[in-house]
């Protein structure tokens, strides 16, 4: 099957326009002192491959200056790469920014006309879709108004119903979901997961890494130009966030003192936290009951979960208890007993709550000098997630950029 | 050794021949973008001024008008039929100076769409031309008017006046290309050829006649293109006096020339123009 889009060893390269003589008098002015134009070269890009295939839903994320808007250039045929080559097959709509290529003297009928050639469609092409670029964008009867007494939001709405209606092969989203009011905005996100189940190849750049994991499934991540990571959008979304020293949970801003430790777990998996209305909270303070310190410590160890969790060992813990499995794993490698009856019965006591004593219990099970290291005091206090996070971080090194950057790209197809 | 280097430097290598023949089509392929363009051009121009299109029409005048008054009494030319002379001068240097100082800054001016989508970039400059033409040819009526006042009698030749717009079109297109160019990577070219262009106009006979030059400069006029454009109009709407045939086939290889040179020129660096953009 024909690829939708494939760059081999794309490199684009950017003179530095600072270093570079902006005007015929500069060039004269150094020609006579003697001095040659002397130039920087920056390579916005170097040798990216990426293949996409129909159904691709691609986020590209990255700091500023990553490459990542060189990179949908590239894709939209803006800019030809230096080295290495770009194929696409398939018309491309960008969803271009707020009032590009509108005219503000003309009327919103006559702009969408306007914008609608420079999308590369017909006159015939836009008077069919006309109706239905009126009708989402809501605009009524300013539509003949010419655009200079819109609000921005009013254009906002007129650019993007007129790129939703380009009915593209790929959809280029560069930010633009932060326009226009609440209403609109529910409006844009509806019709973009509209296009996408359509069948619609998206290219998504964006600092919200909520909406590229919500939107995407392939996720890109650029640093200096460099392809970092390629491949799942929510793995690669979690390292980026943890990388970036971004908020990963709201309630642990830049400040708190277990942040790197907490972070750390969030990125390798070993927690992630509560969704409270939308929003990813840890709760520190909170205690630490033995089921959830289970899961933890099963996550943390990558402990296999047994196939079966029928006539478990502990009769307090019933198969369909949510922590069952990392509970049986945890047992199968005789890290935790349980407590005997003395009737042959154990019991794991899932839901009492885990004193600090209790885990340097466990862990000294798994490297004792190790723990006597890292954790030279142990109280008899109830353990908070915070405090749990903090031992989890020093006792099992949990770095927080481990094999990141200089990775290998790993150049599969979504 | 080292100028042969530079000439091929200069000569467009195969490949390059066949991308500008491609950015052709790509021109072909946006016609409708095209027309929207120039009709934007023209709407915009004059939707918001009362009295409209009427302005292509009475801005030849009023300055003919002036220059007249200056002229006619300082210098007593002896011209025949000046203000006939007067007006078809101003008419095609005005068509000349603005498609080409307005289209200088096309790719500027338009930075914000060339850097966000796709769109062979000639088509800016070249909208530009298209709508200073339909001025050109709107301001072929005061002139006519005139005639008809003056009892000046257009004559026959007139039917070569469509080829003669399509011939300028195509002198200014090529020389639109170049500046714009020029321009994104220059941006005092805009200086520079605003001097140019009033030392050009004045070496133009626009308003004054060919003959008050003296014999050992007229070299002058003749390496000034313009000067055989200008001719020919002439000849066509009123003196019908100069060698017709020869005079087409000059303007039409200078708009060939213009044209190529101007194309591949700016194919050779349109797609570094977006890193200055």
């Amino acid at each position: 099957m024909e690829e939708l889009l494939e760059l081999t060893n794309v490199s684009v390269k950017y003179r530095l326009t600072a270093e570079a003589p902006k005007t015929l008098q500069e060039v004269i002015v150094r020609r006579l002192k003697g001095k040659k134009a002397q130039f920087k070269d920056f390579w916005a890009l170097r040798n990216v491959s990426l293949s996409l295939s129909k159904g691709a839903k691609l986020g590209i994320i990255g700091v500023n200056g990553s490459g990542k808007s060189t990179l949908l250039k590239v894709i939209a045929g803006i800019i030809k790469p230096t080295e290495g080559e770009a194929r696409v097959n398939g018309i491309i709509a960008p969803l271009i920014e707020l009032g590009a290529g509108f005219d503000f003297e003309l009327t919103g009928t006559e702009n969408v006309y306007l914008n609608g050639s420079i999308l590369g469609l017909s006159r015939k092409q836009i008077d069919s879709k006309m109706d239905n670029i009126l009708e989402f964008s809501g605009l009524g009867p300013f539509i003949h108004a010419p655009l200079r007494s819109y609000s921005s939001g009013m254009i906002a709405r007129l650019a993007f119903s007129i790129a939703v209606e380009v009915n593209a092969d790929i959809l280029i989203v560069d930010e633009v979901l932060s326009v226009g009011d609440e209403g609109f905005r529910k409006k844009c996100r509806e019709k973009i997961d509209e296009i996408i189940a359509a069948g619609t190849n998206l290219l998504f750049v964006s600092h919200s890494l909520a909406d590229v994991q919500r939107l995407c499934n392939t996720a890109l991540w650029l640093d200096k130009g460099r392809v970092v990571e390629f491949g799942d959008a929510d793995r690669i979304c979690r390292r980026y966030l943890v990388y970036f020293d971004e908020t990963v949970f709201a309630d642990i801003p830049q400040e708190h003192p277990s942040r790197e430790a907490i972070d750390a777990m969030f990125m390798h998996g070993v927690t992630n936290g509560y969704e409270v209305n939308g929003r990813r909270v840890f709760n520190p303070d909170n205690s630490v009951s033995r089921a959830e310190l289970a899961v933890f410590l099963s996550r943390v160890l990558k402990l296999e979960m047994p196939h079966s969790l029928t006539g478990g060992p502990f009769k307090d813990v019933s198969s369909s208890h949510w922590a069952a499995g990392s509970i049986a794993a945890l047992h199968d490698c005789g890290l935790v007993a349980g407590t005997s009856d003395g009737e042959g019965n154990r019991f794991f006591f899932p839901h009492d709550y885990v004193r600090a004593s209790d885990l340097a219990e466990i862990l000294s099970r798994i490297d004792e000098e190790k723990l006597r290291a890292t954790l030279p005091v142990v109280s008899d206090e109830l353990l908070t997630r915070g405090a749990t996070a903090e031992i989890f971080y020093r006792f099992f090194s949990l770095s927080n950029d481990q094999n990141i950057v200089g990775g290998e790209c790993h150049g599969a197809s979504a | 050794m080292n100028g042969c280097a530079g000439l091929k430097s200069i000569l467009p290598s195969g490949k390059q021949m066949g991308e500008s023949v491609r950015e052709l089509k790509e021109l072909a392929r946006y016609q409708d973008l095209f027309k929207n363009l120039v009709s934007r051009d023209l709407k915009v121009r004059y939707r918001r001024s009362v009295l409209g299109f009427l302005w292509v029409i009475l801005n030849p005048l009023f300055m003919m008008i002036i220059l007249y008054m200056v002229f006619s009494g300082l210098f007593h030319f002896t011209t025949e039929n000046y203000v006939a002379y007067l007006l078809s001068g101003i008419i095609f240097w005005n068509f000349y100076a603005q498609s080409t100082s307005t289209s200088m800054l096309s790719f500027v001016s338009n930075s914000d769409l060339i850097r966000k989508i796709y769109l062979p970039k000639a088509i800016f400059p070249l909208s530009v031309i298209a709508s200073a033409l339909v001025n050109f040819a709107f301001s072929l009526i005061p002139l006519f008017a005139v005639f008809l006042l003056t009892g000046t009698h257009p004559g026959s030749y007139v039917v070569f006046l469509p080829l003669f717009l399509i011939q300028a079109a195509l002198f200014s297109f090529g020389v639109a290309l170049m500046l714009s160019t020029l321009m994104v990577f220059f941006r005092d070219t805009q200086y520079i050829y605003e001097v140019l262009l009033l030392g050009w106009m004045y070496t133009t006979p626009i308003f004054y006649p060919e003959s008050i030059i003296p014999h050992h400069f007229k070299f002058i006029l003749y390496l000034n293109p313009l000067y055989y454009f200008l001719t020919l109009f002439r000849t066509l709407v009123f003196t019908h006096d100069a060698a017709l045939a020869a005079n087409i086939v000059i303007v039409t290889g200078l708009s060939v020339l213009s044209f190529s040179g101007g194309w591949l020129f700016y194919n050779r660096y349109k797609d570094r123009l977006i890193f200055h953009l």
